[in-house]
């Protein structure tokens, strides 16, 4: 088959034209545009809305994001302030508490009392036995 | 307003893709939501209803793709009786139904724009994507496989 032959081509007959115009006919009438435009602009609407709630929720991924750091950053300050007031505490009772051999140093007479009547008898006899 | 400017003529290409009614409506719809979206890419130095056609047709195809689990039946029932008056027998409506349902979906969409919704073949081109001379081919090829289905109903 040439171009010629295509362009030479015969239009179909006119009751097989017609009938397919009936078959393919849109709704008459302005309701029906009315509430298909309606529908359409509806179809929109959502769009719209849901481009928005996109949008939103993007801001509301990168405000997740800068509170998660946000609270990161606080624990790991928080956690710093507190071992830093530690080691402070711990020099500060270092200089301030009584060393090992202050607080061993305890009076002889609060010892024999430690010792009890039992002790005070055996070192007794043992004295005026010499 | 630009919905009710291009509503019918959009209808008119949706309708020639996917051959139902409703599907129609849901391509028209589906199409104006893409458009809505795409606005910001539209070239203002071109005209906004053959821009407008090519997104219809685009939708209409993926919907008719959607709906490839028709039957073929179906399609010939949707065809032939979706306007058919339940009151009258019209042999030909009904034969000429199934003879374009049988029509590949191409040829059928360039037969239905030219012959019935009256699209020039450029403008046929431009809407389904395809060259000029593609259109002008499908369109006799359609046109002389639908004239050898009803063949016998012409002789009768």
């Amino acid at each position: 088959m040439n171009d010629n032959e295509i362009k030479l081509d015969e239009p179909l007959p006119d009751d097989v034209i017609i009938a397919a115009r009936d078959m393919y006919a849109p709704p008459g009438g302005d309701t029906y545009w009315s509430v298909l435009e309606s529908r359409i602009m509806a179809g929109i609407a959502d769009s719209a809305a849901g481009r928005w709630w996109m949008v939103v929720g993007s801001w509301a991924r990168s405000g997740m994001l800068a509170a998660a750091a946000i609270i990161v950053a606080s624990l790991v300050s928080a956690l710093l302030v507190h071992a830093h007031n530690q080691e402070m505490r711990t020099a500060y009772e270092s200089v301030s508490q009584p060393t090992i051999t202050e607080t061993m140093s305890v009076p002889s007479a609060a010892l024999s009392e430690r010792d009890g009547p039992d002790s005070r008898d055996a070192t007794f006899r043992e004295v005026i036995s010499h | 307003m630009l919905v009710q400017l291009h509503a019918k003529r959009a209808y008119a290409v949706a309708r020639a893709i996917v051959t139902v009614h409703e599907d129609a409506e849901d391509a028209v719809q589906e199409a104006f939501v893409r458009a809505y979206q795409a606005l910001d890419r539209f070239n203002l130095d071109q005209a906004f209803g053959p821009w407008l056609n090519r997104i219809v047709a685009n939708a209409a195809l993926d919907l008719a793709r959607r709906r490839k689990v028709r039957t073929t039946d179906e399609l010939h029932e949707s065809l032939a009786g979706a306007f058919r008056d339940p009151g009258e027998a019209d042999e030909l409506k009904r034969r000429l139904g199934e003879a374009l349902a049988q029509l590949p979906e191409r040829m059928r969409s360039v037969l239905v724009l030219h012959d019935i919704e009256g699209f020039a073949h450029s403008e046929i081109g431009k809407t389904l994507g395809i060259p000029e001379g593609t259109a002008r081919s499908d369109l006799h090829h359609a046109r002389q496989r639908l004239r050898g289905m009803l063949r016998d109903l012409r002789n009768d």
